[in-house]
């Protein structure tokens, strides 16, 4: 017979629910985790299906082509139609946007209007120019699928795994980094999969970056310089420093959106920004914090302003003349891994890090006079917050 | 004629052949109960989100591998512990569980004896909580647990006496101090 302890405890206990709001978000994601993983069943099934019938034209069936033999069985190359829900973030996308991705230690999340992949193994991954396409490392190959119905729009058979991908703004060509047997390649491929070709023979596992025009391609050496490729007059130069910047390893670099700044992380909290074609790049320090530091993460907002970030302070920069000035620094509730700016250029996301998880979240770009990170929205959590998210926003 | 309630059997039947309105009913049957045990497991409301969310991703993720003859609900209760323990045993070195001011804040609306008796039980050992919370909370049976949690039915017993063992003393701790 229960005691009246254990009566209290039960009424009690039984009494404990769960936010609404939290509610709809996890089922949300339940949904969509069953979905995804019917999705790769159904998948991995079409691909036995498929060696099976390239067996039997193998074994002398006579159909002509295995496209025709895959469509007379009724096997596409194209994977079932993903679920129409967002699964990053699990609410609507903001306006404008066509795509959000999140990727780190070999996981992908995607949310679009029409694709949402959960947790998705590749060894790579990047949206297109307005969210039409995605480009994924997949074994040894570089696959392009279309966000609209999920389908493999091409796939490209590679030397090993793509560790990096960077589309080109005018979409028609996409850099990447394909890493075998301890060696890292540039290559570049059109954006229809053909016409691939080497770019530079010893790079490191770092993203590439296009100038806004497509036409030069910023990339970290195997020595961890940066190093600028001008398709017009195909000359590759090493990016200079001004005297007094931190020597060590550059480990993101990016274009602005317009115009011909580049910025790139470095050592101990440090950016360089400048015009890598006219002077030595400038460097400037995210915090005011002295000492050593990990690289920041940065991100451009505009051709002439981008947001960084070092442990938990976020910072607006903006290049002003030779120099780099902040205007505006504030603090973020825990340290922020991965950032990124949204389409509009006027959110920014970022990935902080609590406990063992990344909890994703979108947030005001900062403005002076600010002195908290303003957070308008939480999206989601992922493991393993050390992985090095990489965010993506189209 | 009227339809009977489907068991969790047929909705993960139905969800496993495709159907998402069984995987939703699924969800809506067993979430709040999921969250519950995170919740007294983890101490901590934003701990509890997490893990409750992760367990159901990781259920709906296997659901293809699942025994049918197998009740779901202590399946996915017994991936829910076992995430909120090993969050806690890692989560606990950096940020510890909600502060008290934060729990009384949260249940603020509950008579003054309930708000301490949750907070008693916040303050059990993980492992006592654990029994606890799916005793009195999931409705669990001593035996159910211990198939649950992989211990012995004694182990369980056990467990639970000295949870109200201590969840008693704390009581009386408590009138102590309102009668000083």
């Amino acid at each position: 017979m229960s005691s009246e302890l254990e009566q209290r405890l039960e009424r009690v206990l039984r009494g404990i629910e769960p936010a609404s709001p939290t509610t709809e978000q996890a089922k949300a994601a339940a949904l969509a985790a069953r979905e995804g993983s019917g999705l790769r069943s159904r998948y991995r099934l079409a691909l036995v299906a498929a060696a099976l019938v390239g067996a039997l034209v193998m074994t002398g069936v006579t159909l002509a082509a295995s496209r025709t033999v895959r469509e007379v069985v009724g096997i596409t190359d194209t994977p079932p139609r993903a679920t129409h829900h967002s699964r990053l973030p699990h609410s609507p996308l903001p306006p404008g946007s066509g795509g959000f991705a999140a990727f780190g230690n070999g996981r992908l999340w995607l949310a679009s209007p029409s694709l949402a992949i959960a947790d998705e193994p590749h060894s790579a991954a990047e949206l297109s120019p307005g969210a039409l396409n995605i480009a994924v490392g997949s074994g040894h190959a570089l696959v392009v699928r279309r966000l609209s119905d999920g389908g493999v729009a091409w796939s490209h058979h590679t030397t090993g795994h793509v560790v990096a991908a960077a589309w080109a703004p005018i979409g028609t060509e996409i850099a990447y980094v394909v890493q075998s047997r301890g060696t890292a390649q540039l290559r570049m491929i059109e954006g229809d999969g053909d016409h691939d070709r080497l770019v530079a023979g010893s790079v490191s596992a770092v993203t590439p970056s296009w100038r806004a025009d497509s036409l030069a391609l910023a990339y970290v050496s195997s020595g961890g310089r940066v190093l600028v490729h001008n398709f017009f007059s195909q000359k590759t130069h090493a990016v200079a420093r001004r005297q007094g910047c931190p020597a060590g390893r550059a480990t993101q670099v990016a274009f602005a959106p317009r115009g011909t700044l580049l910025a790139a992380s470095i050592v101990d909290g440090n950016l360089l920004v400048g015009d890598p074609n006219r002077r030595p790049m400038a460097c400037t320090g995210v915090s005011a914090a002295k000492g050593p530091a990990p690289p920041p993460r940065l991100a451009w907002i505009s051709g002439r302003t981008l947001v960084a970030s070092l442990f938990d302070t976020v910072a607006r920069l903006e290049v002003r003349g030779q120099g780099v000035a902040s205007v505006a620094s504030v603090k973020a509730p825990s340290g922020v891994t991965a950032l990124t700016v949204s389409p509009d250029r006027r959110q920014i996301a970022l990935g902080l890090w609590r406990g063992d998880r990344l909890r994703l979240v979108v947030a005001t770009m900062p403005v002076s006079g600010d002195r908290d990170l303003r957070i308008v929205r939480a999206l989601r959590s992922l493991p393993d917050p050390a992985a090095g998210y990489t965010l993506i926003w189209r | 004629m009227a339809m009977g309630v489907p068991t969790d059997a047929d909705l993960v039947r139905r969800a496993r052949a495709g159907s998402r309105e069984a995987a939703g009913d699924l969800f809506e049957r067993h979430w709040p109960g999921a969250w519950r045990a995170a919740r007294v497991v983890t101490g901590s409301r934003a701990m509890a989100d997490d893990v409750a969310q992760d367990a159901f991703e990781r259920a709906f993720a296997a659901l293809g591998r699942f025994d049918e003859q197998r009740p779901f609900g202590a399946w996915l209760h017994r991936i829910v512990v076992n995430r909120s323990l090993d969050l806690l045993r890692r989560e606990r070195r950096l940020v510890g569980l909600d502060s008290p001011d934060r729990i009384e804040s949260e249940w603020r609306d509950l008579e003054a004896e309930d708000r301490a008796l949750l907070l008693a039980v916040e303050s059990l050992a993980p492992q006592r909580r654990v029994v606890i919370v799916l005793r009195y909370g999931l409705g669990y049976a001593p035996a159910e647990i211990a198939d649950m949690i992989g211990v012995p039915v004694g182990t369980v017993h056990s467990r639970l006496a000295r949870a109200l063992e201590d969840l008693r003393g704390s009581e009386r701790e408590e009138a102590d101090v309102e009668r000083t």
